[in-house]
């Protein structure tokens, strides 16, 4: 079967404002109007969590109210419709008037008071349903009395026996029980104590011994680190000694040794020998020196003396004639050469003097030096010359001595 | 029984209030107590009850002590109860201490020996008492005054029973000079060695008494 369908074209709803014409003069067709469902009272706009659901009681429902008004409205309406449907008498002619008449045989007062009395009545009120009488039938037995003696219905005894059991028994019992929970309990607590004594007890003991061995342990460690203070000090002690003793023993030529080196260096003299060495022997070598320029100057003097006088007994003997040149060149290279000797003689001269000085200076005690060539050529000349005074013979010599240097020009 | 006429039936019967409470009580304090003689006892209870005095019962039930050398029928609880009902006075009267003995069923010829080592007249100084009664118990001073720690002591059952040092040692002066074979100086100058190990003036079981341990024990 198929499921329910309907469709219909979607159409504008009229509004319906009125159901009911006004009046009868209004036109019966009217435009329908048409109401925008934007501006349909009935359409709910905006959020509905915060609409209020229902009316408060004390306001009346603006529905309800809005109904009530178009029911009286309606009402109003429909009477006032039926008002001008109802057929009336027609209106009076001019000059007249409607009375009402009675027509009646007998005439009745029309008062405008009207009589009025007052009728009560009222019902009983309700009364409770009675309750049931007893039903108590007749009585059909006859009476019969009796004499009862004390103790004869009721034995305090007997009735008070299961009573004490129950009161004995549950005692006992009860008491008993409590007995036993004491009992316990303090029994427990007995034994709790005692334990706990007996651990103060053995944790006294502990910690008694725990003290005792702590001290033994501080008293070792002292013992021990005096012991190593002493052995160490003895270590000390015995290493001061043996360095003390090497050192005596590595300085004790220590002292011969730093005298002997300072005597070599010559830290060490004996002032008068200073004083010789420093004054006297410089003093007598310049002393010396002196004289010997001297002679030197002397020889000097002397060797000039003899070349002028050579010299102007060759110039004259070259004025007498100046033939066999061979001696003569001989002796005029002789003295060309002696001159030559003397000048190397002069120039050489400061510097032989001075190399003597140095000698002198330097070198007094050594022998003499050996590579001065000319110095000891010119030495050996000097002391020649020093020694003899003859002239040619001096010359000879001096040739001779001077035959290495010019042979080769001979 | 004065019971009205107009009584009918059991439920009728009235029991006073009171009587479960008391009934109840009672019962307990016997069965703590275990008396020999339980109405002699009961009397004395219920006279110790109506004036208000200390009750004549045992603290805690005490096991009947197989170690007992003499029947003497005294126990420590018994000691215990004794002295509860008469340490609130320094002196006690001699009847008023018989009558309380007779209370506890314990036989009066133990009671007369007892007094018979320290011969008083009609006043007992109740700690002298209680020192006696401690040597019965035990068998050396040492043990005696072991007991007497127990019993004097405000400590809790099982912890270190302590008692003021000036007790201990009134209490252990008084037995050694009627014990003829400890010296006054032994005496003397044990307390003083134990005065060292003292605290607060508070002397306790284990500071001068050694228990002696079984070798099954760790």
């Amino acid at each position: 079967m198929a499921t329910y369908t309907y469709t219909s074209r979607p159409r504008a709803l009229p509004c319906q404002r009125r159901r009911y014409r006004d009046s009868l003069l209004q036109p019966e067709e009217e435009p329908v109007r048409y109401g925008n469902i934007m501006y349909d009272r009935r359409v709910i706009r905006g959020n509905t969590y915060a609409l209020q659901t229902g009316l408060l009681p004390g306001q009346p429902d603006p529905v309800e109210l809005q109904r009530k008004q178009q029911a009286k409205k309606k009402a109003l309406a429909k009477k006032r419709a039926q008002e001008q449907l109802k057929p009336r008498t027609p209106e009076p002619v001019e000059g007249r008037k409607h009375v009402d008449v009675q027509t009646e045989l007998y005439l009745e007062e029309i008062a405008d008071r009207v009589i009025e009395v007052d009728m009560e009545c009222q019902t009983d009120a309700f009364l409770d349903r009675p309750p049931t009488p007893l039903f108590i039938p007749a009585r059909t037995n006859k009476d019969v009395a009796t004499e009862i003696l004390e103790g004869e219905l009721f034995d305090f005894d007997l009735e008070v026996k299961p009573m004490l059991e129950v009161l004995v028994g549950k005692t006992i019992e009860q008491s008993l029980l409590e007995v036993m929970e004491e009992e316990e309990l303090a029994n427990l607590q007995a034994s709790q104590c005692a334990y706990e004594e007996m651990r103060n007890v053995e944790l006294a003991e502990v910690q008694r011994l725990e003290e005792q061995k702590r001290r033994h342990e501080e008293e070792k460690e002292r013992r021990k680190r005096q012991q190593w203070e002493i052995v160490h000090k003895q270590n000390e002690t015995s290493q001061k000694i043996a360095a003390c003793a090497f050192a005596q023993r590595y300085l004790a030529d220590l002292l011969p040794s730093v005298f002997s080196s300072l005597r070599d260096s010559g830290y060490f003299y004996d002032p008068i020998k200073r004083d010789i060495e420093l004054g006297f022997l410089p003093w007598l070598m310049n002393e010396v020196e002196k004289t010997i320029d001297y002679s030197l100057v002397g020889r000097t003097v002397l060797d000039m003396l003899i070349r002028e006088v050579v010299e102007k007994r060759l110039n004259s003997y070259e004025r007498k004639e100046g033939s066999p040149p061979s001696k003569w060149e001989e002796e005029l290279e002789i003295p060309e050469r002696k001159r030559d000797s003397t000048i190397n003689y002069l120039t050489q001269e400061p510097s032989t003097l001075q190399a003597q000085k140095r000698l002198s200076d330097t070198e007094y005690l050594r022998a003499p030096s050996i590579d001065r060539g000319p110095p000891t050529q010119e030495r050996k000349p000097v002391e020649e010359e020093f020694q003899g005074p003859d002239d040619d013979a001096e010359m000879r010599r001096s040739l001779d001595t001077e035959d290495p240097t010019g042979a080769s020009e001979l | 029984m004065p019971l009205p006429d107009t009584m009918f039936c059991a439920q009728q019967i009235h029991i006073p209030p009171e009587l479960p409470d008391i009934l109840k009580q009672f019962t307990k304090a016997a069965i703590r107590t275990q008396p020999t003689d339980l109405l002699q006892w009961s009397a004395g209870y219920f006279l110790a009850l109506l004036h208000g005095d200390p009750l004549p019962i045992k603290d805690r039930v005490e096991m009947p002590m197989a170690t007992q050398k003499t029947d003497t029928g005294l126990t420590p609880g018994l000691l215990k109860v004794l002295h509860k009902q008469c340490s609130h006075k320094p002196y006690v009267a001699l009847t008023d201490l018989e009558q309380k003995w007779r209370t506890l069923c314990l036989p009066v010829q133990r009671l007369w020996a007892l007094l018979q080592l320290d011969p008083f007249e009609d006043q007992i100084e109740w700690l002298k008492f209680l020192a006696l009664g401690c040597s019965t118990l035990g068998g050396s001073l040492n043990k005696a005054m072991k007991h007497f720690c127990e019993i004097l002591t405000t400590d809790p059952e099982g912890g270190p029973a302590r008692i003021p040092f000036d007790t201990f040692c009134y209490a252990y002066r008084y037995l050694s000079r009627l014990d003829s074979d400890v010296s006054e100086l032994d005496t003397e100058s044990y307390l003083a060695s134990l005065k060292d190990r003292v605290k607060n003036d508070m002397i306790g079981l284990s500071d001068f008494f050694v228990p002696q341990r079984s070798p099954t024990e760790p």
